[in-house]
């Protein structure tokens, strides 16, 4: 660009686009009406009003609005309150969600009642609850609810139970053991006279041998069963066993086993114990009865 | 004049002036913004940006140049005006409307002519361009005056200008090359 001021083509036109150029703009204007000033005025006087006149209104209006909606809105409801849980020493639980709880052993109370459900899983069954107290215990025997306030309904693979206040409910239940198994046999013959000195006599005996042996073991189980201490008769008994793999006294003490495994809830043990006892002896006239047990504890 | 007292007497003076300017300088505004925006009212586009003038008179007053002032006021009506009819078109709101006559009335058939083929050959022009070439080239508004109504630096009016001239001679050009194809002439025998 040159700092000369160039000249209008109108004055310059060379080619033909120019010569076009300069002959639109030798076209004047059409003049001005004088009377036109007047409309001029006129539109000057009722000029349309601004579009953003309401402007202000609507936002006033809105913000009233957004006010009396924030004021008259109906409050959330609070939210429920949840339970309070109380769990004792050694006890394994966690919360799988703010209403759910996984109780896998040991003792777990409700020691307040909350507003929310209440999911308490453990291995063997769920409980669900809302506003009640309760304790949960989970052992290898399974779950125990005992419900001090409200009721608790306890769902199983196979049913829905509802415990009550003041009522207590275990899953799964203990297994039915037939009569005839029961009737256990007493050992005759043995020299050792009940009384003070009977469990030591009885354990004396047993590191005999033979018969009295045998007979003395299996009277030493019964008798650690009578005053309370079974893993102590099942250790005897087990000791019977190992010493004694064929004796006359197996089918008796296999089965006074298989009771006691029953009682203390050792299922696996238990069965395997009914095997045994279906293959060592299946004249014996107490095999269905084991059968049969060994079936119900197979479910 | 009664219209006249009513302004006056509601603001301060310079009504007076700014008729004036509407009767010296009106005619050429319109035929700018009939340039400038030709598918819009023209005559409405003047009213509407002498309004304008009367609303800012005080302004008006104070400026080295009222005559660039209301160039400068007509090129941003025209391309406020121009963007609005494209909305309006956008959403089919446009209305239609007499475009009123803004050239002298002795204009020959050529002169009307030239100015339908620089008119269509304006329209492929930017904003910026078109505004500096049709108040040079056209209206014939002095550098100085196209700085101060745009308030570029007069260096970047003279470079759009360039610019434009190259723009639109070119775009003429093809105009009658088109026109001499479709009509079986050579170029050379088409008139301009």
């Amino acid at each position: 660009m040159s700092e000369t001021i160039p000249a209008r083509l109108v004055d310059s036109a060379i080619t033909d686009a120019e010569k076009l150029i300069a002959a639109a703009a030798t076209v004047g204007p059409r003049p001005i009406r004088h009377d036109d000033w007047d409309s001029v005025m006129e539109r000057a006087l009722i000029r349309p009003p601004s579009p953003w006149r309401h402007a202000i209104p609507f936002a006033l209006s809105l913000a009233v609005g957004i006010a009396v909606v924030l004021v008259l809105r109906p409050a959330p409801p609070p939210a429920p309150r949840p339970a309070e849980l109380v769990a004792t020493a050694g006890a394994k639980w966690t919360h799988v969600a703010p209403d759910e709880v996984s109780l896998q052993s040991g003792r777990l109370a409700v020691s307040k009642p909350g507003e929310a459900p209440l999911r308490v899983q453990t291995p063997d069954a769920v409980l669900e609850t809302m506003k009640s107290r309760f304790l949960a215990e989970v052992t290898s025997n399974g779950t125990t609810v005992v419900v001090e306030e409200g009721e608790v309904v306890v769902r199983t693979r196979s049913e829905r139970h509802v415990v009550r206040a003041g009522e207590s409910f275990t899953w799964p239940p203990p297994p039915v053991i037939p009569q005839q198994l029961l009737d256990t046999p007493t050992a005759s013959g043995s020299p050792c006279a009940p009384g003070a000195e009977h469990l030591t006599c009885l354990s004396a005996e047993a590191n005999g041998d033979g018969l009295d042996a045998q007979a003395a073991l299996y009277e030493l189980g019964a008798l650690q069963v009578r005053n309370g201490d079974r893993s102590g008769a099942l250790a005897t008994w087990q000791r019977s066993l190992d010493r004694f793999p064929a004796g006359v006294l197996e089918p008796e003490v296999r089965i006074a086993r298989l009771v006691e495994l029953v009682r203390a809830r050792k299922i696996a043990d238990a069965i395997a114990e009914a095997k045994a006892f279906e293959v060592a002896f299946p004249g014996d006239a107490r095999v269905g009865d084991v059968q049969r047990l060994r079936v119900s504890l197979e479910r | 004049m009664i219209l006249d007292q009513a302004i006056t007497q509601s603001g301060s003076g310079g009504v007076d002036e700014v008729r004036r300017l509407y009767l010296t300088e009106g005619a050429g505004l319109r035929q700018t913004l009939a340039r400038l925006v030709p598918e819009l009212d023209a005559h409405d586009l003047l009213h509407e940006l002498f309004v304008v003038a009367l609303d800012k008179r005080d302004e008006l007053g104070t400026v080295q140049s009222p005559r660039a002032w209301l160039y400068g006021v007509a090129v941003k009506l025209a391309a406020t005006r121009r963007r609005t009819a494209r909305l309006r078109r956008f959403f089919g709101l446009e209305q239609a409307h007499d475009v009123p006559a803004v050239d002298v009335s002795t204009r020959t058939v050529a002169q009307r002519d030239a100015q339908v083929r620089v008119s269509r050959a304006l329209e492929s022009l930017a904003a910026p361009k078109r505004e500096v070439f049709v108040l040079f080239e056209l209206q014939g508004l002095p550098g100085e005056e196209i700085a101060a109504a745009l308030h570029i630096p007069l260096k970047t009016v003279w470079t759009r200008l360039f610019h434009a001239r190259k723009e639109v001679t070119a775009a003429l050009e093809r105009q009658l090359l088109i026109e001499a194809r479709t009509s079986g002439l050579k170029r050379d025998e088409v008139e301009p």
